[in-house]
């Protein structure tokens, strides 16, 4: 048989199969064309509930996703990132004003660092303290010393002889510090547009400085990514209080209660990019807020609110919750709050009344509460949780 | 001559006068006209008894819904054995289609194609081992006896192309099916 024998009696085939077809159907449909208008029909209605199908499988996954997400954004974070190590603190009462101190979580081996700052900060890898100094000249610098104390080094490279630049932190990559900036020159006005904001300097010698905000702040923190800075805002002339600093005329009235004097925290936070752009308010507590602890998975920042109680908000402002301390019934205000390396606790200067000022720790979600620190008539302030354990 | 789209993009003849009068054949009667041709050439190169039917509908589908401009050519059935000859041999419509074949078939549907002979069967399996193109060539020249320019017009490629395929789909057939060289 030939190639075309056997080609022609398979398109033989074909046509047979098709006729059979017009056999089979013709017998319920009076024009071939019917067949087309049920097709059609049917294509249309399948068309109808494919798409209410997607529609609803769209809306079904975009319901789970949102709620996955939510779920693990309010998450508190519990994946350890770094170790826990000693905790820096300064103290007031047992030496002399603001003397730093470390300590191990559970409250063993304090150690004196013999130096004074009122605002110690670990680097992220544990190595140094940053610490504020005396610069050269009547200015407020950087410092560094090591995990004991020693090893002071004043980071004061920028030599601007009008700008303080305070407490801050140290960056994730450890190339940069974010420091608080302001000046004390021309009293009585504390606050300085021209001046107050927040600055970078580089880590190493305290040169190259950058100028991140025109909007006054206290006590910046780096985000765990390095990309943001977080901040406390202070007040600024318009609606404030005259300072407290014997500064207000004779005859002036006293100040009512609860208003803030020019130049100190207003209960605002301040979140905005490293390299100075994206600034936005977060949150507006009335009260004390400094300092500002960013979780190390980056997604909260702690801070104090008042009372027994710590709040916690994202980065972009949202998810603003309280965290109250109630195992502890005697603990009447939670000050200073510092989230520890692996993310799970935080530690506080708690206040248990009178003059029973003390460190505690707790989880994340308020529970677990345990006092490290058994003493009174110390003032202890400002605690970090560092990585370092020896 | 003006140019339009059929398929996949090929240009399809049309006349300008066609165009200035609107179609010239209902698409009733066009369709009554081509269906049981169209519906042999999907079953030829889908080898789907229950989906043939349905690729052949669908090419009409989209021909019907075009109809004021499809209708215009000099020769829509040249454009609607384009549309079915690429939707048989795509993967994914074929996919497509017997999927939706195997759900009405679970609901008791019986395809209204008979089985072909077995020698039938294996010819056209045959043809569609082919490469794409020659086992389009191959089932325009043998099921509708079209001429070379036909079947070019209806690919949207050049007669030296469709002999070429016609070559060498008939080498591969005439080894695969086992016939003598001097056959093909």
């Amino acid at each position: 048989m030939t190639l075309d024998t056997r080609a022609r009696r398979a398109a033989l085939g074909i046509h047979r199969a098709v006729e059979v077809m017009e056999m089979t159907t013709s017998t319920t449909e009076h024009r071939t064309v019917e067949r087309f208008d049920r097709f059609r029909d049917r294509k249309q209605r399948n068309r109808r509930v494919g798409a209410l199908l997607v529609a609803a499988m769209v809306a079904i996954v975009t319901l789970v996703a949102a709620t996955i997400a939510l779920e693990r954004r309010d998450k508190l974070p519990v994946t350890p990132p770094a170790q826990n190590g000693r905790i820096v603190f300064g103290e007031q009462g047992r030496l002399d004003s603001n003397h730093l101190f470390t300590i191990n979580p559970d409250g063993t081996d304090v150690r004196d660092l013999s130096v004074e700052s009122r605002c110690p900060s670990w680097a992220p890898d544990g190595s140094k303290i940053l610490i504020s100094a005396n610069g050269s000249g009547a200015t407020v610098r950087p410092a560094t010393i090591n995990r004991d104390g020693t090893g002071l080094t004043v980071l004061d490279a920028d030599t601007s002889t009008y700008l303080n630049l305070g407490c801050g932190a140290i960056s994730p990559d450890g190339t940069r510090l974010v420091l608080e900036g302001s000046t004390d020159r021309e009293l009585p006005d504390l606050y300085h547009p021209e001046v107050d904001g927040i600055y970078t300097v580089r880590a190493s010698d305290g040169g190259d400085l950058v100028r991140l905000t025109h909007r006054g702040g206290t006590d910046p923190d780096y985000s765990p990514d390095g990309a943001m800075v977080v901040f406390a805002g202070t007040q600024g002339p318009h609606g404030a209080c005259p300072s407290s600093f014997g500064r207000r005329p004779p005859g002036t009235p006293p100040c009512p209660s609860g208003s803030i004097s020019e130049g100190d925290p207003d209960g605002s936070v301040f979140v905005v990019n490293a390299d100075g752009t994206g600034l936005h308010r977060i949150a507006q507590v009335p009260g004390r807020v400094p300092p500002l602890s960013w979780s190390p998975d980056g997604r909260w920042i702690l801070f104090e609110t008042g009372g027994a109680a710590v709040e916690v908000v994202h980065p972009d402002g949202t998810g603003l919750r309280r965290i109250t301390l109630e195992s502890v019934p005697t603990l009447r205000a939670a000050a200073y709050p510092s989230w520890s390396p692996d993310g799970t606790r935080f530690v506080f200067v708690g206040w248990t009344g009178s003059d029973r000022y003390n460190l505690f720790t707790a989880r994340m979600d308020g529970t677990d509460v345990e006092q490290i620190t058994h003493t009174r008539g110390i003032y202890y302030r400002v605690p970090d949780w560092g990585t370092n354990t020896g | 001559m003006t140019r339009s789209s059929a398929g996949r993009g090929d240009p399809v003849t049309k006349t300008n006068e066609a165009t200035a009068e609107g179609p010239s054949d209902t698409f009733e009667d066009f369709y009554e006209r081509e269906f049981r041709s169209v519906v042999g050439l999907a079953y030829a190169l889908s080898g789907s008894r229950s989906g043939a039917e349905d690729l052949a509908q669908e090419a009409f589908l989209i021909a019907h819904r075009d109809w004021g401009q499809v209708g215009t050519y000099d020769r829509p059935e040249v454009w609607v054995r384009r549309v079915v000859a690429n939707l048989s041999v795509s993967v994914f419509r074929r996919g497509v289609v017997e999927a939706k074949m195997v759900a009405r078939l679970a609901l008791g549907y019986t395809p209204a194609l008979p089985e072909l002979s077995e020698d039938d069967a294996e010819f056209w399996r045959v043809v569609r081992s082919l490469p794409r193109r020659q086992a389009q060539v191959i089932a325009l020249h043998y099921l509708e006896d079209r001429p070379i320019s036909d079947i070019a017009e209806i690919l949207g490629t050049a007669e030296g192309t469709v002999k070429k395929h016609l070559y060498d789909g008939r080498q591969t057939l005439a080894r695969r099916l086992e016939l003598e060289e001097d056959d093909a």
